[in-house]
């Protein structure tokens, strides 16, 4: 088979491949002038090339920290959508509370939702940290999880007279549990592994 | 790091090295390219598909794709004055080699002269070892296109080399 290339030019490089094959296996490669070979042993020069010695272990724990940094990968993306719902509600408690209070049918307390507001945003502002920061991780479960988890078992009741509340309770929350048992997940892993 | 992917890496550090190697002038930047491959490939093992072609050539896909990536980097960065040497430097060859060595020398100034394609088939030909097949199944041409390509190479290095 040829495929279109000149038949000639098609057999000249069948039989290159065949010298490149041989002069790699040290045996003679008939029919091929002294340049092309010793165009071949030149080039083939590159396939005597040796790692470095510390090459292999400086690849094994490059793929280490990478396998360790895709393990602990879901509980990051869990710890950014907790974030990402703190980070919500800190907004609408600053720009929406008006509207918050008289779909929960509370006096609005401009006071009180200016001060939660900006916890929340300083709150999502630390899980995000642990979202996009492996060694932070910790932090954020320990600060995010259980106010994720508290905020789902408060505010579920919410469901029914105000929806998009209660819908981003029952989010923190899911993503909370997600949060923590991804971590553990992980965390176990690491252990597994560093034991091993 | 799966079980497999680490006998994987074990087995054919050789190959992408030399591939690599063969490819950019710098060993210490051979080093960091053969590492990203292996951590490119790490990341991308759920998706390999023994049936579209062998893991040793599969991996030296991801390492080509590295490679070209480092060449555009080094483009956009403007510092592609020691192009011409982007081939094995070899080390210290033993006497015996001294002649191909020499050659080599010679060569090393011409493979700038190839396109990136004859050169991504010189280095999987020559420095990774890969049969005429493998090298097809890497580029993503034909056996009979990446035989083409090498003769084509090899062919044009012998025009521009001195070596009579």
């Amino acid at each position: 088979m040829t495929e279109g290339f000149d038949s000639r030019e098609a057999a000249a490089a069948l039989q290159l491949d065949r010298a490149i094959e041989s002069v790699a296996s040290g045996d003679e490669a008939p029919g091929v002038d002294a340049k092309t070979l010793a165009l071949i042993q030149a080039l083939l020069v590159s396939r005597r090339t040796d790692p470095p010695p510390a090459l292999r272990e400086r690849v094994k724990a490059a793929l280490r920290e990478a396998a360790y940094e895709r393990v602990w990968l879901p509980a990051r993306l869990a710890a950014a959508l907790l974030a990402l719902a703190f980070v919500g509600q800190g907004v609408g408690s600053l720009l929406f509370g008006r509207w918050v209070a008289g779909n929960l049918h509370i006096a609005f307390e401009p006071h009180l939702l200016f001060e939660s507001g900006v916890a929340l945003l300083a709150l999502g502002g630390v899980v995000m940290a642990g979202a996009l920061t492996r060694r932070l991780v910790g932090v954020a479960l320990a600060a995010g999880a259980p106010v994720g988890l508290a905020f789902a078992a408060h505010g579920l009741p919410e469901l029914a007279e105000f929806p998009a509340g209660g819908a981003l309770h029952l989010s923190q929350g899911v993503a909370a549990l997600a949060f923590a048992v991804l971590w553990l997940r992980a965390r176990r892993y690491v252990s597994k592994r560093a034991s091993k | 790091m799966p079980q497999d992917f680490e006998e994987i890496y074990a087995v054919h550090l050789e190959h992408v090295w030399r591939f690599v190697r063969a490819r950019v002038p710098g060993q210490a930047d051979a080093e960091d390219l053969t590492s990203e491959s292996f951590v490119r490939a790490l990341g991308a093992w759920r998706g390999y598909d023994s049936r579209r072609g062998s893991v040793r050539a599969w991996l030296l896909g991801i390492a080509r794709h590295v490679v070209a990536d480092w060449w555009r980097r080094r483009a956009a960065e403007g510092r592609l004055e020691d192009a011409s040497d982007a081939v094995v430097s070899g080390g210290p060859e033993p006497e015996a080699e001294a002649l191909a060595a020499l050659t080599m020398q010679e060569v090393r100034g011409h493979l700038a002269d190839l396109t990136d394609r004859e050169r991504d088939a010189v280095a999987l030909r020559f420095g990774a070892g890969l049969k005429a097949a493998e090298v097809g199944a890497a580029l993503g041409v034909s056996e009979t296109a990446a035989r083409m390509l090498v003769y084509r190479a090899v062919a044009r290095l012998r025009s521009l080399v001195n070596h009579d």
